[in-house]
């Protein structure tokens, strides 16, 4: 696995002192993975770029979409400004730029608190709320592919399979109000949505923002009891909703590894089929990354979507609001913070793939 | 663990019982002891320790402050069980059997007790001694005078709302002593409606102690400050916190002057589909549900599984008209709008019949008040079209109907009328936007007839009359205005008392003038939205439409 | 929410779950034959959305019927919180449904054919047109990156819910996954030894593009069509339950699904699951009529 970053030491380094030529070389080797750190502010201003003009996109005057047309000539002048839609487009770019370098997301035009404070309590959640659907995903579908791959049961094999091809097409927030239908309304198996906590419970104090989290460092059972029995459903929802897309990969993946002669040459061997499966599930493997990575882009939009059902609040129900209310500072801000998230997941699937599979690393010869 | 001990789980219902004993079994010891401890509670939540109401409400207020304009739902309901006025209209039992306010007569809440001079002109309110705030200030009559500098000063929208009946505080109010505020009108006429406009929420009574320690030079009545930090007045509840989006906790005021409520604690929790609110009071999940379909009440209703209220209900449901352009700008084709109307049909598909016909727009039951002369409600296609032809219409009129997503029943009233004035000479298309959308497009006349929810909430006939229909106010959306009918108001005005025969009559005129005119047309009155679990009692219909929960008990 | 399914045909080309239904089987050689039937659902799925707003029972969106009724023999599909009948509205829907995931990929098809060629045939030079090329590849990318469904709902939140934005706004979040693909596939054919051959032949680089690197790497992308069909109609739906959908009394799925979610909550399942019903199976007869056809092997 060499890579050609590496073969390009030049005459001229020779010549320098051996520690500047060991900097180099540090730098070299871990050029794939710095790269991609460095460009990662750059990426994110780019889409803040994006966001800013879309927003001047928006045909007639945004500033009287907000205020209607009662607003007095100040107030109309304070939305503008709030807006970052005061002064020549020039202006206006250089004062939002300036804005965001100052981690300063704006001000929402419903609430008139500042964006990132209003994020701040509220996506840490939503992005709890992924994680667990992505991680129980993840279980599940490396469980069903090996049942429906590695060791195929009759039945369960064929189901698992049909489950995958439906990968795309299984609408969330269907599946959501089955759930609550199904499960709350009719068998009353599930605690009523409404909320991550039963009411009477008090909520854990905050300590890193994520419910969960706060609940399990508070210490006390009963209530992290009580917050599980309410997550159950919508992580399932999501579970559901969202792991046949990864599943549909892993399964198409592991059917291609168990025919490549390398897989047939061991089974020829007679190793054991426990290292035949572990060896094709480790060349699985960055592929599944990387889906899971993406995964999560689409368990987020989901959690949105759960989150509204069962009256989590969140970015979901923060959405719905700042959508009624034509807030388009705060969905401007959204947009960026979430692509922020978005990015920063890419950036840590992109390393830990490239840490799994070498050959992934730029300047590599890449194979297809 | 004190920290929630007074708040254990509500027991829930019987059937969810073993599942939660199969969790519990699964959790640490010392959980599944507190889990079963708790399940094992009795079911009703009338033991002190959990004199607590669950209610699931759409939306959170955006502001703890009214002065700062939060006209939702959710603000009228915080201001309400957290401020006081001077007086109230009582609650009394209606035909139905329910509870609702007597619009025409008031009683003392802040103020004892209040007299008028013998030329009507001039009101006297004593105020009750020792009453504290939730800060703990007590009540002066400096409170009162102050809470008024501050809706005259600032952008409040109680000016607005209070005129003619108060114009100008500074010299109408006065204070006699520490216990004792006059208040003048300028003609008789008008003391009805300042009645009116004292028992409801524009006439808020603050804490200026408290108050004015918050006050800064940005912020010089403290506006700002109250509408981040709430609990400045002398309401029986008191904010303990809030989640935004998620959860409003209420707990009873110690210091509200008629006693500790029941209720101990109002959590409110948001939940924002409707059906699922009606299925979280149904299996007693939540004892209040606010804001529910006429559907879903009619459901509970039938089945018995939560209560639901009727009332001599003012709010109403209406067409707004807009008489300044496009095609509304002609009478004749409000006129033949009016004829188009399924008023029945909707009654009936809407609002389950969970709704009555209207005559006029203002209140049918105000003492010495008539609908004579007044033509009720009614879909005439053929009369309709009769309207437009003679007014040499020859194709169907094209109309838009703007919704706000924020009314509920608009769209579904809008199809209604879609379809059925279709076969009355109108070519519907219905504009349904967001809530902020829709304000921009009515505010700004940009809209042919805009479907809404509406009800005065001060009820008083010359005040109903006036508030949508004065020149140059922006609350005048129709953009109609009418010489003629402004003086038939102030013909009722002029006769003293606005609850007299006299006076009726010139309310009635005004009605006639303004129904020829047609700027809006009025569908039906609704009967109330909320429904409580059968463990609570205590409801009553308010002019706000909000629930009061200091009259709210548990049921044994 | 939503799904972008993807790329299998990227890192797997040969290795859908068709193609190797047992794994015991090593003789998976494509199909060369098109499977007839397979077509048909799609076909009546055509077929109604052409003529499905003619021929219902009762007009899509007029109130029909006492609001509320429970499926029976006079309306099949009962009627919902305004009187509207269920069947109509569902059948009618299929035209308007049909129409915006067509439109959808197509759009994003051509962006992505655009996009890729552009991208593929560019990206390894120097200078400026291979860093432009380059930049756009990662633009692309962060598209990607960013959840479908909250990027629909800002930019329906910004431009307004109308047929046209709504198109566009699914269109331009989906079409980074044709880009991708296409690209793939470019950068494959562009290494293959005829193209060497007609370059030195003196074909220019437009030409030898359209002529020789069009029509071969355009396959993944079109085998996409099927998924992306999908995903439009459930991304529509999706917008609309957020409350970013069409107005009713518009048959659209998606939007009365929303509306039938309410209802569902208190019992009355009817006005949402048989949109939902209908929805599914309009994916599924999509892409079934996709998997009709021969697929093809991989060139590696």
């Amino acid at each position: 696995m060499t890579t050609a970053a590496f073969s390009g030491s030049t005459a001229a380094e020779h010549g320098r002192s051996s520690a500047t030529v060991r900097t180099a070389d540090w730098f070299r080797r871990q050029r794939w993975w710095l790269l991609r750190v460095i460009a990662l502010p750059f990426q994110l201003l780019l889409f803040a770029l994006v966001a800013f003009l879309l927003v001047r996109l928006i045909p007639g005057d945004p500033v009287l979409t907000v205020t209607g047309n009662q607003a007095t000539d100040e107030q109309y002048a304070r939305i503008q400004e709030q807006m970052g839609l005061s002064g020549s487009l020039s202006d206006q770019l250089v004062a939002y730029f300036a804005q965001l370098l100052r981690f300063d997301l704006g001000t929402s035009l419903l609430t008139q608190r500042p964006l990132l404070e209003e994020f701040g309590q509220r996506l840490p959640a939503t992005l709890e709320l992924a994680t667990m659907a992505l991680v129980v995903s993840l279980l599940l579908v490396g469980v069903a592919a090996y049942f429906a791959v590695i060791r195929p049961v009759p039945v369960l094999s064929a189901a698992i399979r049909g489950y995958a091809r439906a990968a795309g097409a299984i609408p969330d927030f269907a599946v959501g109000v089955l759930g609550i239908f199904l499960f709350y309304a009719t068998l009353h198996l599930s605690p009523a949505p409404l909320g991550r906590l039963s009411p009477l419970l008090s909520t854990a104090p905050t300590v890193t923002g994520l419910p969960f989290v706060d609940t399990l460092l508070a210490g006390d059972p009963a209530r992290t009891t009580d917050m599980l029995w309410h997550l159950a459903l919508p992580v399932g929802v999501l579970v559901i909703a969202h792991s046949a897309v990864v599943l549909k990969l892993l399964v198409g993946q592991l059917d291609d590894e168990l025919q490549k002669p390398s897989t047939l040459f061991r089974v020829s061997t007679g190793a054991s089929h426990a290292t035949v499966a572990l060896s094709v599930f480790r060349r699985s493997l960055p592929a599944a990354v990387t889906m899971a990575g993406t995964m999560f882009g689409y368990l987020v939009g989901g959690a949105v979507i759960v989150e509204a059902l069962f009256a989590f609040g969140g970015m979901g129900q923060y959405l719905t609001e700042a959508l009624a209310g034509a807030d388009l500072t705060a969905m401007q801000g959204f947009l960026v913070a979430i692509a922020a998230v978005s990015l920063v997941v890419f950036l840590v699937v992109d390393i830990v793939t490239m840490l799994l599979d070498p050959r992934r690393r730029p300047g590599a010869q890449t194979e297809a | 663990m004190p920290e929630h001990s007074p708040t254990t789980p509500r027991a829930r219902r019987a059937r969810r019982t073993p599942r939660i004993r199969a969790l519990a079994a699964l959790a640490a010891t010392s959980a599944a002891a507190l889990l079963l401890a708790s399940c094992s509670a009795s079911s009703d939540a009338a033991t002190p320790a959990t004199a607590t109401v669950i209610e699931a409400v759409p939306s959170l207020p955006t502001s703890f402050a009214y002065d700062d304009g939060d006209f939702t739902y959710a603000g009228f309901e915080f201001q309400v069980n957290t401020n006081a006025q001077l007086i109230r209209n009582p609650y009394v039992e209606n035909a139905d059997g329910d509870l609702q306010q007597d619009y025409f007569s008031f009683e003392g809440e802040l103020a004892e007790s209040y007299d008028v001079s013998d030329d009507g002109l001039t009101y006297t309110f004593h105020l009750r001694e020792g009453v504290l705030s939730q800060a703990g200030n007590e009540l002066t009559a400096d409170d009162v005078l102050w809470s008024y500098e501050r809706k005259w000063n600032t952008a409040s929208v109680a000016p607005l709302l209070s005129s003619p009946a108060i114009v100008d505080p500074a010299r109408q109010f006065s204070k006699i002593d520490d216990y004792t505020v006059q208040i003048t009108v300028d003609r008789a006429g008008d003391g009805f409606t300042l009645l009116a406009l004292l028992a409801n929420v524009s006439a808020d009574i603050f804490d200026s102690t408290l108050l004015k320690e918050h006050e800064s030079a940005d912020d010089p009545y403290a506006v700002a400050w109250s509408a981040e930090n709430g609990n400045y007045g002398f309401g029986a509840y008191m904010l303990e916190s809030m989640t935004p989006g998620e959860e409003l906790v209420l707990v009873a005021n110690p210091n509200y002057y008629d006693g500790e409520p029941e209720v101990k604690k109002v959590i409110q929790r948001v939940v924002a589909d409707a059906g699922t609110r009606t299925n979280l009071v149904r299996n007693d999940d939540v004892q209040v549900a606010v804001q529910l379909r006429p559907a879903d009440l009619v459901e509970l209703e039938e089945s018995g599984a939560a209560q639901t209220f009727l009332a001599d209900s003012i709010n109403y449901s209406t067409a707004i008209l807009n008489t300044t352009s496009g095609p509304f700008a002609d009478e004749a084709v409000r006129t033949a709008f009016r004829y188009a109307m399924p008023y029945e049909q909707i009654i009936e598909e809407v609002y389950k019949g969970r709704a009555e016909a209207m005559t006029g727009f203002i209140n049918p039951n105000y003492p010495g008040g008539t609908l004579e002369g007044l033509e009720p409600g009614s879909y005439q296609p053929e009369k309709a079209k009769e309207v437009l032809e003679a007014a040499g219409y020859t194709e169907p009129v094209p109309i838009t109907i703007l919704t706000s997503n924020g009314v509920p029943d608009a769209q579904e009233v809008a199809v209604q009328i879609q379809t059925y004035a279709a076969d009355a000479g109108f070519d519907v298309s219905i504009d349904a936007v967001p809530v902020a959308t829709a304000n921009e497009k009515y505010y700004s006349k940009n809209f042919d007839a805009y479907i809404q929810r509406d009800q005065a909430i001060s009820q008083s006939p010359p005040y109903e009359l006036l508030l949508s229909y004065t020149k140059d106010s922006p609350l005048n959306n129709s953009g109609w205005t009418s010489d003629e009918y402004y003086a038939a108001v102030a013909e009722g005005v002029e006769a003293g008392d606005a609850l007299s025969e006299a006076a009726g009559v010139a309310w009635n005129k005004a009605q006639q003038i303004w129904q020829a005119a047609s700027p809006a047309v009025p569908i039906a009155f609704i009967e109330p939205s909320p429904a409580f679990s059968n463990t609570i009692t205590g409801y009553a219909n308010r002019s706000d439409a909000v629930i009061d929960f200091s009259n709210v008990t548990f049921v044994e | 929410m939503t799904a972008t399914t993807e790329p299998t045909a990227t890192t797997a080309p040969t290795t859908t779950p068709q193609a190797t239904v047992t794994t015991k089987t090593t003789d998976a050689r494509p199909r060369r034959r098109v499977i007839w039937w397979r077509l048909v659902p799609a076909a009546v799925l055509a077929v109604l959305a052409l003529i499905g707003p003619f021929i219902t029972p009762y007009p899509a969106t007029r109130v029909s019927g006492t609001s509320g009724t429970a499926p029976g023999a006079e309306y099949w599909f009962g009627t919902d919180s305004t009187g509207l009948d269920v069947f109509s509205q569902t059948l009618a829907a299929t035209q308007l449904n049909v129409f915006i995931a067509v439109s959808v990929v197509l759009l994003a098809t051509l962006i992505g054919v655009v996009l890729g060629l552009a991208i593929g045939m560019n990206e390894s030079r120097p200078g400026p047109g291979g860093l432009t090329a380059r930049g756009t590849g990662r633009i692309v990318d962060f598209v990607q990156a960013v959840p479908s469904v909250i990027v629909g709902l800002v930019l329906v939140s910004f431009f307004g819910a109308s047929i046209g934005t709504i198109v566009v706004a699914i269109a331009v979040i989906l079409a980074p996954i044709q880009v991708r693909l296409v690209r793939a596939e470019v950068l494959r054919v562009r290494g293959e030894a005829y193209l060497d051959a007609a370059r030195m032949a003196g074909t220019s680089e437009l030409v030898l593009t359209l002529r020789h690197v069009l029509p071969n790497s355009v396959r993944p992308a079109v085998a996409n069509m099927s998924v992306l069909f999908g995903v439009s109609v459930i991304l529509t739906a999706a917008l609309g339950f957020l409350g970013a959908g069409l107005p009713p009394p518009t048959a659209e799925w998606g939007a009365m699904i929303a509306r039938g979610a309410t209802d569902a909550a208190v019992g009355r399942w009817w006005p949402g699951a048989f949109p939902a019903l209908a929805l599914v199976l309009a994916v599924a007869a999509v892409s079934l009529a996709f998997s009709a056809f021969p697929r093809a092997g991989s060139r590696r």
